[in-house]
């Protein structure tokens, strides 16, 4: 009889042989054309259950949410209503400032300021996994997204880019993941020192800014934008503001703390840039 | 092949659970990872080989979210999918103590075993801070919900039984 069981022993050879041969697929640079058909396939296979569940729990908790708080949204629609009234009679003054900003660039010559295109996208779910800092949303190629796309927030603060997608929904790679870096520039006129912002692992919170030059003018509470500099990323985007500035490199240059803008665990919608 | 669609619908529902758990509930500081919960759970119902194989393809489809194939996730969650699996017929079932304890240690194997498989991390991080800041929480935040999966099934479990024998 047969007292040893031997199977965890033929797996273990089978998985050792599986990774060996993906390694030395990929140390050699073989390109399996089965492996992204099969990636993307689960991809498409699971996704539409995620976004279906989703929408779902979404139009139920829409649905108790109007029945509890019907009194409370009647006196916010009041409150909006005089709000509106008020913003009309802003839009009026900032149409005249807009007509006479307009006729000044002309006299100066200036470059007109573009606003770029987006699309609204919703936050289905998080990355399965704490090392690497991601968002699904329910937007894909079918509506005009495309891989290396940069995603803001509706108040145009910096969240990510796009690194993976299919045809109705997309995987954004956040600013605050560990191998994210995106360069920087400090917002004040007097300084544009330019550094790396990147993503912290210890603390997700906030991203720490390097390879500013020891003699760069950088402060605490100063606006850190993007740099448009690697044409990655569309200029002036806002990433963060600065909490602390110390030494790096024993003094041969700086390192800041940016508390970064966005609100990581509660990002429900996004904006993605489609015509940079 | 019952057992399978079983299992099947059960990872559907980790997924989506460890998908969707910080749009829900954003205040927590971690998501507990539901898909090595069920991995340890399969493995320990019906052994190495499940554990292996559900390890695998939980594993699979955990690093395709993360937009890879075949990542650290696959090569960890097969592996501990296979450890968990040893367990299988060595302990009561019905103490329900141990599935959470298995999980526990099998959550802290799983971050040893992906944090030095994880690029540049090892050189910037200090490890004992990490391990102590999210390593035993997130093991714990795995134990606590074990213990109330492990205890409905347990509780189904028992009441079918009950139910049987009393129709016998």
């Amino acid at each position: 009889m047969n007292r040893f069981n031997n199977t965890p022993l033929i797996l273990i050879a089978i998985f050792l042989l599986l990774i060996i041969s993906l390694g030395i697929s990929n140390y050699f640079s073989i390109n399996i054309p089965y492996l992204s058909f099969v990636q993307s396939g689960i991809y498409n296979l699971i996704s539409p259950a995620v976004s279906g569940v989703n929408r779902v729990i979404t139009s139920i908790d829409n649905y108790i949410k109007r029945f509890k708080n019907a009194g409370e949204i009647l006196a916010e629609n009041e409150k909006l209503k005089k709000q509106l009234a008020e913003e009309r009679l802003n839009n009026i003054l900032m149409k005249k400032y807009e007509i006479q900003n307009e006729r000044l660039r002309k006299l100066l010559d200036f470059k007109e300021l573009t606003s770029y295109e987006t699309q609204g996208a919703k936050v289905i779910g998080y990355g399965p996994s704490k090392w690497k800092e991601k968002i699904l949303i329910n937007k894909g190629s079918k509506d005009g997204l495309k891989d290396g796309m940069t995603v803001v927030t509706y108040n145009g603060s910096f969240v990510g880019q796009i690194n993976y997608i299919t045809s109705d929904s997309a995987q954004v790679e956040m600013v605050n993941n560990s191998g994210f870096v995106v360069a920087g520039i400090v917002q004040r006129e007097d300084s544009r020192a330019v550094g790396l912002v990147k993503g912290n692992q210890e603390n997700s919170k906030y991203n720490i800014m390097d390879n500013l030059s020891w003699d760069s003018d950088i402060r605490e509470n100063d606006l850190i934008l993007t740099s448009g500099l690697s044409n990655t990323y569309p200029k002036g985007l806002p990433i963060g503001k600065v909490t602390e500035v110390n030494p790096d490199n024993y003094g041969v240059s700086q390192k800041a703390k940016i508390d970064l803008f966005i609100d990581l665990n509660t990002i429900e919608e996004v904006l993605v840039i489609t015509d940079f | 092949m019952k057992k399978g669609l079983y299992y099947a619908l059960f990872s559907l529902i980790a997924l989506i659970l460890q998908l969707q758990f910080k749009v829900y509930l954003p205040f927590m500081d971690y998501t507990p990872d539901f898909l090595l919960i069920l991995v340890v759970l399969i493995a320990f119902s019906s052994g190495t080989k499940a554990g292996f194989f559900s390890g695998l393809i939980l594993g699979l489809i955990q690093d395709v979210f993360l937009g890879g194939f075949f990542g650290v996730y696959t090569v960890s969650k097969a592996i501990l999918g296979l450890i968990a699996g040893l367990v299988e017929g060595k302990v009561y079932k019905q103490n329900i103590l141990i599935p959470p304890l298995v999980v526990f240690f099998i959550s802290i194997l799983q971050e040893i075993l992906i944090i030095p498989l994880i690029e540049n991390l090892i050189f910037t991080i200090n490890l004992w801070t990490l391990f102590k800041s999210y390593v035993i929480k997130f093991a714990f935040y795995n134990t606590i919900l074990t213990f109330i999966v492990y205890s409905i099934i347990y509780y189904f479990n028992l009441n079918e039984k009950n139910r049987r024998s009393y129709y016998e």
